[in-house]
């Protein structure tokens, strides 16, 4: 973009260790052609990386004993089935032992490994620096009845560089329920990928907790689905200082099916992007994007969506909604939801609306007893919480519900 | 479907080789050399006798012009201009006072003539009841014949070329000229302001309701020349003014530019209406030769409960860029944007428009139509911001594509930017073909397939066709409903 490196990009150059692998310069490259993107960018244009991003912390480096049991101290007794990861890498010996689990493989990743992604330039940095993510293969027609969770934690030192790609690999017809909770809370900087890959028939219902994430954040989370197969993913994020979450979604083979929703919530400076770019690349799919905003104070929050239709793609069924409600007069919402559409059989469509909590609906709560603040909390819970229905695992939904109620019980929306 | 096919097949009437316009006019002109320097910025001044300061205001323009780039986040494409190689000013010859009809240059009546552009008394259209227009026709860059000026003249309203405003008119000119469009606005609203030709200025005097729609067309005549119309319309306050553009242009090779740049002003409780038919010559079925249309519209309710309210038509131009905005400072005031945009052939339409909330309690709303065919591109880009201050902003935003044929594509891109709590913003889109749930619907009722699709597609484009003034609409309908209406008769 620009010819003129700044700061940060010549600080990642310097990153680079000197024994990088012919690929990982490759990637490197590309991302320094792009540049760090900023304003000037059009799909970051509400996420300017160049002005948050002025100096890059040190890499983090795989855990040693000091950085596991700082992590170790951060788990929780939990009935599901545990993966974590510490900095990014996986730590087997703080995990479950999901691979006694039938139908369950877990090993090392190698980047031979991942699909293409999309052409981002922070997936490029990613893909340059990242070392010791995981594989996670659920094995053909295989049901998996216990939720997975997948455990990202930050070791001993918080003010870091941490770039984390993983994979997660569904044979056909298999079914699982994969939870994500990302409690790095970290001053540091984070650029993430998560590839997930669903074969023909598999259905997947992921579920993503972000709280708490600090410092400035990149997630990326880059899909694939075969013919038939059905991703249901559900976000919630909440209080995130600056996080970008993008998905890159490719309908691949005929009739796939996905559910894309989210909830946000923020308050005090925090700045939340979620982007998705939904390539419907093969005729039938169907892809259904709600995403609810709920700011307070001078919480700023993005919307980007874009359903993209090739010549052949006919029979698409796409519908993307985001609606906001501000809850204060300096918050601030910007959405932009796109169509691009070369196929005439389809049906696409999609909304935006940005409101504050609806005086009548208070007004009504309040003539029924209910106080002020209460009303409001029933409103936005009620206006946020229909997103997790997108899920069809009852345990994610109710998890989500439950975490959602708390992040609202302990804040008092500012009125 | 036959239905459908039929919708298809009527469109493709409307395709580019069936440009009836395209003929040019062979009278002489006076033009200046090719190319574009501060010369020819003086030269254009000079022959126009502009004072000091516009001439100033023109080289300003021109050096700040040098250091721009030209825009390419558009979804259109198209060969590299070559600014140098084009020509800045084009007059028709003898302009020198041509005051009643007689005096004109009967090559030129014949051109209208064929165009069917309603000079003097056939300014009444049939069918439609008598009502007077006024119409300021623009020849390639100078305004030839100016009518019922007298008629105007009585209410208070200034209607007029704006080189003859700079003379009669500098106070009003110099005033507001630039002030809604700055002069570094954009690349080509800046190339417009070192080089415009001419246009349309119109002053509405407070509290008159102009006595009739005003007009104007233009028409792209000289080959090579780019036509750099300017046009200035200021409603002061409480004063009505509805202003009507149509255009249409010979059939040649290459491609020409057209960097227009219109600005509106309406002052306390004003209100002005500007309707535009579009159906400048889209290029040949290879998509060569047809007109770049990068054109800066904007409008400013500057005043407390003024209202500005753009329609377009656009069926023409290889390349259209236009974004009709407004800008709603005054409180309580309201901007509106219809819009019918159809591509055909190789046409790429990126269009859209702005409402920007500054005021409070403002509110605005956009009726998008979008309708693709053949192998055209068909963007719509708007955007729909509100700033903090902008208290109980409100808009509503619907655009909605029809794609026929599967080779051509329609596309969304809306940005909605809320800064204020109290702000409603509501946007929906919708991208389909012709639904068989509404034919369903409508032949359950004893409609015949086809009766059912022309009732389907008349009422998608309805909503816009019903902004448009009297006279205009049945230009219009002209224009597209010979397709899209055609499955009725």
């Amino acid at each position: 973009m620009t010819g003129l490196s700044s700061k940060a990009e010549d600080e990642f150059g310097r990153l680079l260790p000197a024994d990088v692998t012919p690929s990982a310069r490759l990637f490197f490259d590309q991302f320094q052609r792009a540049g760090l993107p900023g304003r000037r960018v059009e799909s970051w244009h509400y996420s300017d990386l160049r002005t948050k991003l002025r100096a890059v912390p040190e890499m983090a480096h795989a855990p040693d004993d000091a950085a596991r049991a700082v992590a170790r101290h951060k788990l929780e007794a939990s009935e599901r089935l545990r993966l974590v990861t510490v900095d990014g890498f996986f730590a087997p010996d703080l995990s479950d032992d999901i691979s006694a689990v039938a139908g369950i493989d877990i090993s090392p990743v190698g980047e031979a490994e991942f699909f293409g992604g999309a052409a981002d330039p922070m997936l490029d940095l990613n893909a340059a620096f990242s070392r010791g993510g995981f594989l996670l293969d659920i094995a053909v027609g295989a049901r998996i009845d216990r939720v997975i969770e997948i455990v990202a934690l930050t070791g001993a030192e918080t003010d870091r560089s941490r770039f984390g790609r993983s994979l997660i690999r569904l044979g056909a017809g298999a079914r699982a329920e994969i939870l994500e909770t990302r409690d790095e809370g970290f001053a540091g900087f984070g650029d993430s990928a998560l590839f997930i890959a669903l074969g023909e028939d598999a259905q997947l219902d992921y579920a993503c907790r972000c709280r708490e994430t600090a410092g400035v954040e990149v997630q990326t989370v880059n899909v694939m689905l075969a013919a038939r197969a059905t991703l249901r993913a559900v976000s919630l994020l909440a209080q995130t200082p600056f996080l970008r979450r993008q998905f890159f979604v490719s309908l691949a083979g005929e009739g796939a099916e996905l559910k894309l929703a989210g909830a946000v919530i923020l308050g005090r400076n925090d700045h939340a992007d979620m982007t998705m770019v939904v390539h419907h690349n093969a005729p039938a799919c169907v892809s259904r994007e709600i995403f609810k905003y709920v700011l307070g104070d001078h919480a700023n929050g993005v919307f980007q969506g874009k359903i993209v239709v090739p010549p052949h793609a006919q029979k698409t069924d796409g519908k993307m909604m985001c609606r906001a409600l501000l809850l204060s007069d300096e918050a601030a919402m910007s959405a932009k939801p796109e169509l691009e559409i070369f196929a005439d059989d389809v049906a696409c469509g999609h909304g935006a609306a940005v409101t504050k909590l609806d005086a009548q609906q208070l007004f009504y709560l309040e003539t029924r007893g209910v106080p002020h603040i209460e009303a409001e909390k029933i409103l936005i819970d009620a206006f946020a919480a229909d997103v997790f229905d997108a899920l069809e695992s009852e345990v994610l939904r109710d998890l989500l519900r439950t975490d959602l109620s708390d992040l609202l019980g302990e804040e008092e929306p500012a009125s | 479907m036959a239905a459908v096919q039929q919708t298809v097949d009527t469109v493709k009437t409307l395709d580019v080789d069936a440009y009836k316009y395209g003929f040019t006019t062979d009278i002489e002109s006076d033009k200046a050399p090719k190319g574009l320097n501060e010369d020819i910025v003086r030269f254009i001044s000079a022959r126009k006798k502009e004072p000091d300061w516009l001439t100033q205001w023109r080289l300003d323009a021109f050096k700040r012009w040098l250091t721009m780039e030209e825009p390419r986040w558009a979804r259109v494409d198209y060969p590299k201009i070559d600014y140098q190689d084009l020509y800045y000013y084009s007059a028709p010859k003898g302009t020198d006072g041509p005051r009643t009809l007689a005096d004109v240059d009967p090559e030129l009546l014949r051109t209208y003539a064929k165009l069917g552009i309603p000079l003097s008394e056939q300014e009444i259209l049939a069918g439609v009841q008598e009502r007077r227009v006024a119409v300021d026709a623009v020849f390639d860059s100078v305004s030839v014949v100016t009518t019922f000026k007298e008629e105007l003249g009585k209410a208070g309203v200034i209607f007029c070329p704006i080189s003859e405003a700079v003379h009669s008119h500098p106070e009003l000119v110099r005033k507001y000229l630039g002030s809604v469009v700055p002069v570094t606005d954009n690349y080509f609203a800046t190339l417009n302001s070192a080089v415009f030709s001419d246009g349309s200025f119109v002053y509405v005097p407070p509290g008159v309701r102009c006595p009739m729609e005003l007009s104007t067309y233009f028409r792209i005549n000289e080959q090579n020349t780019g036509q750099f119309e300017r046009t200035l319309i200021i409603a002061d306050a409480g004063s009505y003014v509805s202003y009507l553009e149509g255009c249409t242009a010979p059939k040649r090779d290459e491609n020409q530019l057209h960097a227009a740049v219109v600005e509106l002003i309406a002052l306390d409780d004003a209100e002005i209406k500007y309707s535009t038919v579009q159906n400048w010559y889209p290029g040949d079925s290879e998509g060569r030769g047809g007109i770049f249309n990068f054109v800066t519209k904007r409008g400013d309710c500057r005043g407390a409960r003024s209202k500005i309210s753009w329609t377009q038509v656009e069926t023409g131009s290889a390349i259209t860029w236009k974004y009709p905005s407004c800008i709603l400072r005054g409180d309580f005031s309201r901007g509106e944007f219809y819009s019918i945009a159809i591509s055909n052939g190789r046409q790429q339409v990126d269009s859209g428009t702005k409402m920007l909330h500054l005021g409070k309690n403002t509110s605005s709303r956009i009726i998008s139509k979008g309708i693709s065919a053949g192998r055209s591109q068909n963007t719509y880009r708007g955007q729909v911001f509100a700033h903090r201050k902008a208290e109980n902003a409100r808009n509503f935003t619907n655009c909605d594509s029809l794609l026929i044929g599967d080779r051509c594509g329609a596309h969304t891109v809306p940005y909605i930017e809320a800064k204020n709590s109290s702000a409603q913003f509501e946007h929906e889109a919708t991208t389909s073909k012709i639904s068989d749930d509404q034919l369903f619907y409508c032949m359950q009722r004893g409609l015949e397939a086809e009766e059912a699709t022309a009732l389907i597609v008349n009422g998608f484009v309805r909503d816009v066709l019903q902004q448009l003034p009297m006279e205009f609409a049945v230009e219009a309908q002209k224009l597209i409903a010979i397709s899209l209406e055609g499955s009725v008769g």
